[in-house]
C-alpha cells in the first residue's frame, strides 16, 4: 500500500489529506469526474450511503428467520431457493445469489469470506469490522470452535461446525436455531431476538428467559 | 445437504483446532459496532462503486469483486489487522480505480490531475456536497 501514516486515526481530520495520493482527494476526484461525465449523480451516491447508514440492516434477516421459525413451508423454500423465497419480503434482495444454511442440534454453521468481505448486505446490512479482519478470515477456517468461544459460543463436542466461504457467486446467511422459551411469541417479537451475529453464525440466539 | 456431505462452500473445521492462536493476528474483541463508515471518504468510495454499478450497469459486481480480492491479496495481513476499516476501504478505492481504468471510464492521468486539484484546494467538496465530505 505504501501509505506512511504516523498520526492517530482515531479522529478524522478533514485537513489532514493534502497529498494527491491520499484517499480523500482521490475519492473526490472520482466523484467529480463521474458526475461531470454524466455517469452518476451525487444524489445516487448519497442515497446509497443513506440506505446503508439508516435503513438496510439485520432486521431484514431477523424477519426472515422469524418467519422460518414459524412457517415450516417457508423454511423449506428458504433453504431450497433463498432468492425465490425472499421475494415475499418487501426489502430489495439484490442480484447476488443467496444461500441460507440451517443450524441443527448436530451442525452449527458459520460464514466467512476468506478472500475479501462478501456478505449478504441486503439481509444484514454492512459487515462488522471483525468480519473483514484478517484474523477472522483466517482463524475461523483454521480453528472455528476457538473463534466461536471468543464470541461466547461454546458448542458441545458432538456438534460439527461447517464453515461457509462466501464469494461473488454465493453469499451465505445462517438460520440459527430457535431458542427455548419462545413458544407463542409472534414474529415481530421473535425477530427482535435474532442478532446479526447469530445470522453470521458466531453466536446463537439467546433464550429470552 | 446433510452434515456428512459438505456443500460447495463449506469446510468442516470442527476437528481442526490446535488451540494455538496466531499471536500476530489476535482477534479483535467483539463489541459494539462502530459507525457504518469511519470517514467521509470511505462512505464516498462505497457509494460511488455501488451507485455506478446500479446506474449504468457498466460492470457486474464480480468485476469489482475480483479486483478487490487482488488488492486484499496484495496487502500484508498484519498491516490490515492494525487498521481494518481504513485498509479495507483503501483496497476498495484501489480496486475501483483499476476497474474504472480497465473499462476506459476514467483515465488514470485524468484522475491523478483531478486528485491533485482537490489536494491543492483548487477544488473542494462543495461542488457536490453541502459541508465538508
Amino acid at each position: 500500500m505504501g501509505h506512511d501514516h504516523d498520526h492517530d486515526h482515531g479522529e478524522y481530520d478533514p485537513h489532514e489529506d493534502t497529498s494527491p495520493d491520499d484517499p480523500q482527494p482521490r475519492t473526490r476526484a472520482i466523484q467529480s469526474l463521474l458526475v461531470e461525465k454524466g455517469l452518476v449523480s451525487t444524489e445516487a451516491v448519497d442515497e446509497v450511503v443513506r440506505a446503508y447508514e439508516e435503513e438496510i440492516g439485520p432486521l431484514n434477516g431477523a424477519r426472515v428467520v422469524a418467519r422460518a421459525w414459524t412457517d415450516p413451508a417457508f423454511r423449506d423454500r428458504l433453504l431450497d431457493d433463498a432468492n425465490a423465497a425472499l421475494e415475499a419480503f418487501d426489502f430489495e434482495v439484490g442480484l447476488q445469489h443467496l444461500e441460507v444454511v440451517a443450524n441443527t442440534d448436530r451442525t452449527h454453521n458459520v460464514v466467512v469470506c476468506t478472500l475479501c468481505s462478501c456478505y449478504p448486505w441486503s439481509l444484514l446490512g454492512l459487515p462488522p469490522t471483525w468480519y473483514k479482519s484478517p484474523a477472522y478470515r483466517s482463524r475461523i477456517v483454521r480453528e472455528p470452535k476457538a473463534v466461536l468461544r471468543e464470541f461466547g459460543t461454546d458448542l458441545d463436542d458432538d456438534v460439527d461446525v461447517e464453515v461457509w466461504d462466501s464469494s461473488s457467486e454465493v453469499r451465505y446467511m445462517v438460520l440459527p436455531k430457535r431458542p427455548e422459551g419462545t413458544e407463542g411469541m409472534d414474529r415481530e417479537a421473535l425477530a427482535r431476538l435474532v442478532t446479526r451475529n447469530a445470522m453470521v453464525g458466531v453466536e446463537e440466539v439467546p433464550s429470552p428467559t | 445437504m446433510s452434515a456428512d456431505e459438505p456443500g460447495p462452500g463449506s469446510e468442516s473445521g470442527a476437528d481442526g483446532d490446535d488451540g494455538a492462536a496466531d499471536p500476530t493476528l489476535e482477534f479483535p474483541v467483539p463489541g459494539d459496532d462502530g459507525p457504518a463508515f469511519e470517514a467521509p471518504w470511505q462512505a464516498r468510495v462505497f457509494g460511488l462503486a455501488v451507485a455506478l454499478h446500479r446506474e449504468q450497469a457498466l460492470y457486474d459486481w464480480e468485476a469489482f469483486q475480483a479486483r478487490l480480492i487482488d488488492e486484499v491479496d496484495a496487502t500484508d495481513a498484519a498491516t490490515m489487522q492494525a487498521a481494518v476499516e481504513e485498509t479495507y476501504y483503501e483496497q476498495w478505492l484501489a480496486a475501483f480505480e483499476r476497474l474504472l481504468a480497465d473499462l476506459d471510464v476514467v483515465d488514470p492521468d485524468e484522475l491523478a490531475d483531478r486528485a491533485a486539484d482537490f489536494a491543492a484546494g483548487d477544488r473542494d467538496a462543495s461542488e457536490f456536497v453541502d459541508g465538508d465530505r
